[in-house]
């Protein structure tokens, strides 16, 4: 099994079956996970900031960085080996609160939010997630299977089975 | 009922709608725009109890930023009426939110909303409770006026 | 499969809105009609067959209430699931809605996957 790790600010596509995305780390950061069953090409972002109007020069440096930048370049990138954006699974870890006197906005929420934001102008919806809290989070994703695993405060859970199983999967559903 | 639960079903409902359905956040309270700073306002009358208005005044710039977002357009090819229609349902939420919160009885009916001046000057008999945020495209101002009572129903109905 | 639905609603940016999440949601629309108000709604229904109703509540002229009811009273009307899409967080007006045959209830604001569950609930899960 072919471990890709995804850094801070990182982004990787898997068209290989048995490969593994995985991502740790995720506190304020978020980890959005996107997966086509039929093509089986997956995706994994890490992104920690929410706009990257605030530093244009260095979202060309790194589009990972930022959600504006860094979930559309994952999108192109899946559809690129083959995915299409009608069929993507999505997923999200992260977000969390990670309490700094010194901080004024909740970075996490506001990465989340601008997620949301970017996803529905997209036209996807999230699947599951796990996100908010004070935990920091790790996420698995297992390219041919979808399997999609998280890692949260020393547990560890399964939560998307192999497909084919649309809306069985057992995160926590958004609703 | 006193100013400060209203003012907290304000900002609450305020946070909840932006939240959800506009992906904004509401960055805290931030002071209301002068009287000629270019605006949309959005009024609803509500019957209930008590009855009322409720205004909801938003910085035209993030009127037409949060309308695209909303419809999931391109902010170059949306038109005024899509802009319009966006404005005036968040009004519509908001208001429904506050008044799922504070209205005593479990009931009340809200107007269509309608574009108007800005005009949020109570008359005496009404209690007036306003509240400004900033949702990071431009301020936010919420207003609510109800008639005002000695007692409401649930304290009453507490003796 | 395809599937025809209405949605009723007197803005039609919160129109505009549930289309999209119905679309979203993997439902692929073969016709989807737009009302105003609850006589609107009716007149569509007289004429085309859906397979689902999205109605808003707090409408002018005919209330979604109303069309519910008149809609329970229609016996070729009552079998179609209707969603109530409202404001109305109260637990009474719920209650009325629901006895009154409507099949899911969202209560505005909402998150789009809200709207998502219920239409799954409702109609199944979209086959591709």
């Amino acid at each position: 099994m072919e471990q890709i790790i995804v850094g801070m600010a990182d982004c990787k596509v898997g068209n290989v079956p048995g490969q593994l995305l995985a991502t740790y780390a995720l506190g304020s950061c978020i980890g959005l996970s996107v997966y086509d069953a039929q093509a089986n090409v997956g995706g994994l972002l890490h992104y920690m900031l929410p706009d990257s109007t605030i530093d244009p020069a260095r979202s060309k440096e790194n589009p990972y960085m930022f959600a504006d930048t860094g979930v559309p370049k994952l999108l192109d990138m899946v559809c690129g080996h083959g995915a299409s954006r009608r069929r993507l699974v999505a997923h999200a870890a992260g977000g969390a609160s990670i309490m700094d006197p010194k901080a004024i906005f909740d970075i996490g929420k506001r990465n989340y939010l601008a997620l949301r934001k970017i996803l529905w102008k997209a036209g996807i919806l999230l699947a599951g997630e796990a996100v908010g809290g004070g935990n920091s989070r790790t996420v698995r994703l297992e390219i041919g299977s979808g399997r999609l695993w998280l890692q949260e405060g020393g547990g560890q859970k399964t939560l998307v089975p192999s497909f084919p199983a649309k809306g069985a999967n057992s995160w926590p559903t958004v609703s | 009922m006193n100013d400060t639960t209203v003012r907290d079903a304000l900002s609450t409902a305020v946070s909840d709608v932006l939240e959800s359905m506009f992906f904004l956040e509401a960055l805290g309270e931030a002071p209301e725009p002068p009287p000629e700073a270019e605006t949309v306002t959005a009024l609803v009358t509500f019957d209930g109890d008590p009855p009322g208005s409720f205004y909801m005044r938003l910085a035209s710039m993030a009127a037409n930023s949060i309308a695209a977002d909303f419809l999931g357009e391109d902010p170059g090819t949306l038109t005024e009426q899509q802009s319009t229609s966006v404005t005036l349902e968040m009004a519509n939420m908001i208001c429904g939110a506050v008044l799922s919160r504070i209205e005593s009885s479990g009931s009340f009916r809200l107007g269509t909303p309608r574009i108007a001046a800005w005009d949020a000057t109570a008359a005496e008999t009404m209690q007036e409770t306003r509240y400004t945020v900033d949702t990071g495209n431009g301020t936010l101002t919420v207003a609510i006026q109800m008639e005002t009572r000695t007692c409401s129903p649930a304290e009453r109905s507490a003796y | 499969m395809a599937y025809r639905v209405l949605i009723t609603d007197d803005s039609p940016a919160m129109r505009a809105f549930v289309r999209r999440v119905i679309e979203l949601s993997g439902f692929e629309l073969s016709a989807c009609f737009e009302a105003g108000d609850g006589a609107e709604a009716l007149d569509v229904l007289h004429k085309e067959w859906v397979d689902a109703i999205l109605t808003d509540i707090n409408m002018p002229g005919v209330d979604g209430e109303e069309l519910l009811r008149r809609l329970a009273a229609d016996e070729s009307l009552r079998g179609i699931p209707a969603i109530v899409i409202s404001t109305d967080a109260t637990q009474s007006r719920i209650s009325r809605l629901m006895a009154l045959g409507a099949r899911g209830y969202v209560t505005k604001p909402f998150r789009p996957e809200a709207l998502r569950a219920e239409l799954e609930r409702t109609l199944g899960v979209p086959s591709e």
